[in-house]
């Protein structure tokens, strides 16, 4: 009885092996999959950044500006460009994106949240996982660019922005 | 050896652990390199997101019309070289309305990922990855004819 029990210890070191590689490709894949969402996350970043830094510019309030000399920022234009940003670019590896803009003054902030699919996983049920970005810009005309930091805007101020893409 | 010797049952498991070895040097192999081109192309849509910011950030922040293409693809090749990649492998296309206040450029950047062939998979032939970037150029940029109209 002791001679056999030995023997029967043989062949299952080996198969260890193939389940140790096994164990390593999941491991990868976990990577690939997280690598996956993280450019998902820096596209979603990029996006509400540029935004945010064309809402500043290109959605200035030309009545404000010339009525009274202050320098704030549109929100329904800011709400437009930032939807033309996204539909300019249209995502990358992000789906579902949904926007929020909000407007203070000469601040205009962006928010997006929106959906990325792994890879590896993308048959496992929830292996999709959402990312979501934030960037705010500050409209400053050239003599007052240097001390331009407006107040953020409030977390209640954030208004879906209706994009139709 | 007879039957009943303990030295007749001494090599049981071989057959099973080469059978073993075989699988799982075929699973090293295979897995290995499905691994190695899925993070090669995620790698490369890294970098290829990272030139077209640059590259569009370039275009609208250029001082004219004139350099303002070529700017934005040589900034867009050195975002590439600086993630340790060809940027011989890289093109930079900038389409939109131009050089102009209030005009949307998008920059797309193309990258051709190199793959090493999988034995029995047709995925060897290389991947193109692409990432784009839009932003406007400022309204109220100084250096450029004509007026605001976008604002």
């Amino acid at each position: 009885m002791r001679v056999t029990a030995e023997g029967a210890e043989e062949g299952s070191v080996l198969a260890l092996v193939p389940a140790g590689f096994l164990v390593l490709l999941v491991l990868a894949a976990i990577a690939v999959d997280s690598a996956v969402a993280l450019l998902g996350q820096r596209q979603l970043a990029d996006l509400t950044a540029a935004a945010a830094n064309d809402a500043a510019g290109a959605a200035l309030s030309d009545r404000a500006f010339y009525g009274s000399g202050v320098v704030e920022v549109d929100p329904t234009a800011a709400a437009r460009v930032a939807c033309d940003v996204l539909a300019a670019t249209g995502g990358g590896a992000v789906h579902g994106i949904r926007l929020w803009v909000a407007v203070a003054g000469p601040v205009v902030a962006v928010r997006a949240s929106g959906s990325v699919d792994a890879v590896f996983g993308r048959r496992l049920p929830g292996t999709t996982r959402t990312v979501s970005a934030a960037a705010a810009a500050t409209a400053a005309t050239a003599a007052t660019a240097a001390g331009a930091a407006g107040g953020a805007p409030a977390p209640a101020a954030f208004a879906p922005a209706d994009c139709h893409i | 050896m007879t039957a009943g010797s303990p030295r007749a049952t001494g090599e049981g498991g071989f057959a099973g652990g080469a059978e073993g070895l075989l699988f799982g040097c075929l699973l090293f192999v295979v897995g290995t390199l499905l691994a190695a081109n899925a993070w090669a192309v995620v790698d490369a849509k890294l970098a290829a997101d990272a030139a077209s910011r640059e590259a569009a950030r370039t275009y609208v922040e250029a001082p004219d019309a004139a350099v303002a293409t070529a700017e934005a693809v040589a900034a867009a090749r050195a975002a590439i070289a600086g993630y340790g990649r060809a940027p011989g492998r890289s093109s930079t296309s900038v389409t939109g309305g131009g050089f102009g206040r209030c005009e949307r450029i998008t920059v797309t950047v193309a990258y051709a990922v190199p793959l090493v062939a999988l034995p029995g998979i047709q995925a060897g032939r290389g991947e193109v990855v692409r990432a784009a970037h839009s932003e406007v150029v400022d309204p109220y940029r100084s250096g450029l004819p004509g007026v605001a109209s976008c604002a």
